[in-house]
């Protein structure tokens, strides 16, 4: 992975330095969104799809956009996603695939809320952004937001409770 | 800032860290391949989905033993540049060879950026209606989804509320779906067991494949494969270059059926465009614009539609989260469209977000000018209260916009309200009690009968037939009331349901159905069929709502059970052609249905549109024009008997109004006023021991009507009363001393069949 200058500004880096310099806090951002296994796979695929698309070079919100589109990806791949870790949780109960170090309470906790609101906690809790700022980056209202962050913080409430 | 310092921040930031610090490390970027797109990737179905590319339009034919091969043809019936139709020769851009088009031109954009629609300028009087197709030369643009006379709205195929479905059940389904104009539009493929077929890949162009039943004729490209996601769904490119729109193609109907729709409103007769594919002749449906404010909202549909006048209202509310609820609302102000607006903080529910799930009205009523909703005020749990306080609310208005909210003492909720012929009976749980209130003005209530000691199994419901009115309590008993004052006990009820169907209750029970409009004698109705049945004994989530509609010169009652409606009379019952859509992600979920007065049958509903917790649902509003001579309007009927001297008349209207067995009238005014030429005879009534208020008897016409009524008050006799005549407006002020003060009150009736209420009290 090639090295990145920070200072750069988004448009002016080529894709595969756009990748290394967002790579990873996109990893971590899958990971709130499906889980730590698979993320990277999540991530890697739909950046590939995305710097593929004819739309890509005219795209201004470089950074908002991939966090978008992994959104999105996390979204569609949900139910099929939800399917899978069934099957796979009947075909090995005590060999859990995703990573150990992450107690299954908080797993579940955060897996029963609709992906939207996994990406808000993520931006909340982890990156300590603002309701502006965030809605700003997944191209949603403020509102929407408030409210949404508010019904997850009380689900997680109970489940982490 | 959030405010994160709450203990339970702190344990969601560790929970939310914890799961972060398990993230693996960044894979590296898989090869991206910059292939040109294929011309012809191959996608075999059998006559179903349509491959275009090159400029070559192919039909795909193949189900047999190799998938990968295919046979394409050049298809005659399809003609890509010329347009007909039925008349004219129209040069409709795109316009399939074998199908109507009329040619239409952009007039503007929605300055909304979060939507993506165009208005044309073409309406109804060229036969657009709401669902038809429309492409450019390059193909689909987008689906027709308001309607004006000469003009029309479209929402284009980016348009995150887009959704459309063409093709052969069984065989090939393409649904395509709109994502905002940041996202590319995706097509999903539900492709029936009998038809092999191919991945398909990027460059591959799809365009829709018809079917016998389609709203969309075969052939129409649709757009470019760019990703394939998923087995069936493939984001697209679409082939029309959305941004840059001028003249257009409206797709009105295949040539061979331009007639067999009638529901260009005004019944011109000639080519008329075929409606989409679930609904049937002279049914309308309009997608409810966008009023929550995010696109993507849950959203519980359009439950409540209410007129004033020429202004009509549809208020819906929305959940989200566990326990929070906003309010989504649409007004007609008579133009005939609908726009959102925001009334939720006028109706208990703060506009931004975080009001407590339950907080709003859960039922309206209109009459006399004025619109009253009924509810309760929430507050949110503090620390000090840990549960909610729910506190029983109206709300009432005369514009339908600005709402007076009055909250009732007690603790607990309302249920249910109606407007009645002496002003408005709401019910409600309040204090631990089934409680019915009155008031004659919607702003003043009182409560008339508490019933402790009642199962609370659902609240109280209030219907009414002419002077009578219901209030079924949550265990089934009811009681009954020709004021809303006094009350009596119904024995016995032998209907299992009861229904408010318009002016009319509709019984459902073990005997079979029947209707009463005057509140005494009952008709039966034919049996219902066996589909049917279920709403004696409704399954939980079964919507239900019934109305009465004419049916020619016919007055019927209207059903709508499990998304079918349904006529019926003492005949039997037929079946209508209302069968509402169901979609991938469920069956459209009825909230409501009415008659409007003018006779306009209506259904409220949301049409699921995205899977979620909850299926997020597009607000959606089904009508049709009357089917009669609109509905006679409601008049209370002749409370007494026509002989009899005024003090037995004082007496039956205080009976009426107070404890049967007690009162004993006194006239205490007979006066005979000549109103719009028809001599109209007032008798003003008390009681003798002057416990129960005030009614006022107006004889006209033959006809003599318990008008209006003072309440629960002490009444000084004699020369305090007058009556004054304005138009057919008669008002009766008397003196009350209802808290020794001497409140002068009025008491004003309208005349004119339709409307006798009571007036707020005067200030001293």
């Amino acid at each position: 992975m090639s090295e990145v200058d920070h200072t750069v500004d988004d448009g002016e880096l080529s894709d595969a330095q756009l990748y290394a310099r967002h790579a990873p806090e996109l990893v971590r951002f899958a990971t709130v969104l499906v889980g730590p296994s698979g993320a990277d796979d999540l991530v890697a695929e739909t950046v590939a799809r995305v710097f593929a698309r004819a739309e890509w070079a005219g795209v201004r919100e470089r950074r908002a956009y991939l966090y978008r589109a992994v959104l999105n990806e996390a979204r569609q791949s949900g139910r099929s996603g939800a399917r899978r870790r069934r099957r796979e949780e009947r075909a090995a109960p005590t060999e859990r695939v995703d990573a150990p170090e992450v107690r299954p309470d908080v797993l579940a906790a955060v897996q029963a809320l609709e992906p939207r609101q996994r990406a808000i906690v993520f931006f909340t809790y982890w990156q300590d952004r603002t309701t502006v700022d965030i809605a700003a980056e997944l191209g949603i209202t403020a509102r929407t937001v408030q409210r949404e962050l508010a019904a997850a913080r009380r689900l997680l409430e109970e489940a982490l409770r | 800032m959030t405010d994160l310092h709450d203990p339970i921040d702190d344990l969601i930031r560790d929970a939310v860290h914890e799961l972060v610090d398990a993230a693996p490390g960044p894979r590296p970027l898989p090869a991206i391949t910059t292939d040109a797109p294929r011309s012809l990737r191959r996608l075999a179905v059998a006559a179903a989905v349509l491959l275009v590319g090159g400029g070559v339009t192919a039909a795909v034919l193949l189900a047999g033993d190799d998938p990968g091969a295919i046979v394409t043809e050049p298809d005659p019936t399809v003609d890509t540049t010329v347009a007909t139709t039925v008349g004219t020769t129209v040069d409709a851009p795109g316009c399939p060879g074998g199908w109507v088009c009329v040619d239409a031109q952009v007039l503007g954009r929605d300055p909304d950026a979060t939507a993506s629609r165009i208005e044309i300028d073409r309406g109804e009087q060229d036969g657009v209606v709401v669902g038809l197709p429309v492409m450019n030369a390059d193909g689909l643009v987008g689906t027709i989804v308001t309607t004006f006379p000469t003009t029309a709205v479209v929402r284009l195929m980016d348009d995150p509320d887009y959704v459309a479905t063409s093709g052969s059940p069984g065989l090939v389904v393409e649904t395509i779906r709109g994502r905002g104009s940041d996202r590319l539009p995706t097509v999903e493929l539900d492709v029936g067991p009998a038809v092999s077929t191919t991945a398909l890949a990027v460059g591959d162009t799809i365009a829709s494949s018809g079917g016998p039943d389609a709203a969309f004729p075969a052939g129409i490209p649709i757009g470019r494969v760019v990703s394939v996601p998923d087995r069936n769904v493939v984001e697209i490119e679409p082939a029309a270059d959305l941004d840059r729109l001028d003249r257009l193609s409206v797709v009105l109907g295949p040539i061979d059926r331009p007639a067999t729709i009638t529901s260009v409103p005004d019944d011109e007769t000639g080519a008329a465009p075929p409606a989409p594919p679930w609904i049937d002749d002279g049914w309308r449906e309009v997608t409810l614009p966008d009023a929550s404010g995010a696109p993507s909202i849950t959203t519980d549909g359009p439950q409540h539609l209410i007129e004033l006048g020429s202004r009509r209202l549809i208020v819906g509310s929305t959940p989200y989260g566990c326990c929070f609820t906003s309010i989504d609302a649409w007004l007609d102000d008579g133009s005939g469209t609908w726009a959102p607006i925001q009334i939720g903080s006028a109706l208990g529910v703060d506009p931004n977000g975080g009001s407590i799930l339950g907080s709003g009205p859960v039922s309206f009523a209109s009459g006399d000018g004025i619109a009253v909703a009924a509810g309760a005020e929430v507050t949110a749990p503090t620390e000090a209260d840990p549960d909610p306080i729910a506190r029983p609310a109206v709300w009432v208005t005369d514009d339908l916009v600005s709402w007076d909210e009055i909250v009732l003492p007690g603790l607990g909720r309302l249920t249910a309200v109606a407007h009645f012929h002496t002003g408005w009976i709401a019910t409600g749980i309040v204090d631990e009690e089934q409680r019915i209130y009155h008031s004659p003005d919607g702003r003043t209530w009182t409560m008339t009968l508490g019933a402790s000691g009642i199962a609370i199994a659902g609240g109280p419901d209030v219907f009414v037939a002419g002077p009578t009115v219901v209030v079924q309590y949550g265990d089934g008993s009811r009681v009954t009331s020709d004021s809303g004052l006094g009350w009596s006990e119904v024995d016995d009820p032998v209907d299992a349901v009861l229904l408010q169907a318009g002016r009319g209750v509709l019984g459902v029970g073990p005997a079979g159905p029947r209707l009463t409009i005057d509140g005494a004698t009952w008709e039966p109705l034919a049996p219902l069929p066996d589909d049917l049945v279920g709403i004696v004994d409704p399954p939980p989530g079964t919507p239900v709502g019934a109305a009465l509609t004419m049916d020619g010169d016919r007055e019927r009652v209207a059903l709508l059970v499990d998304r079918t409606w349904w006529l019926g009379d003492a005949d039997g019952w037929s079946r209508s052609d209302l069968e509402l859509p169901q979609t991938e992600w469920g069956p459209t979920e009825v909230k409501g249905m009415t008659v409007l007065t003018d006779g306009t049958l209506v259904v409220l509903g949301a049409v699921p549109v995205e899977p979620g917790n909850k299926p997020i649902g597009t607000a959606t509003v089904w009508t049709h024009e009357p089917l009669g001579p609109p509905p006679p309007t409601t008049v209370v009927a002749d409370l007494f008997g026509t002989s009899g001297t005024a003090e037995q008349q004082c007496t039956d209207a205080m009976r009426a109004i107070a404890r049967p067995d007690e009162a004993v009238g006194t006239v205490l005014e007979d006066r005979t006023t000549p109103i719009d030429g028809v001599d109209t005879r007032w008798l003003v009534c008390s009681d003798e021991s002057a416990q129960y208020g005030v009614a006022v008897v107006v004889e006209r016409a033959g006809v003599r009507r318990l008008a209006a009524l003072g309440l629960g008050t002490l009444f000084h006799a004699g020369d305090d009363v007058d009556l004054a005549v304005d138009g057919d407006r008669t008002t009766v002020t008397y003196r009350s001393l209802v808290n020794e003060s001497g409140n002068r009150t009025t008491a004003t009736t309208v005349d004119g069949g339709r409307t006798w209420t009571v007036r707020r009290p005067l200030e001293p």
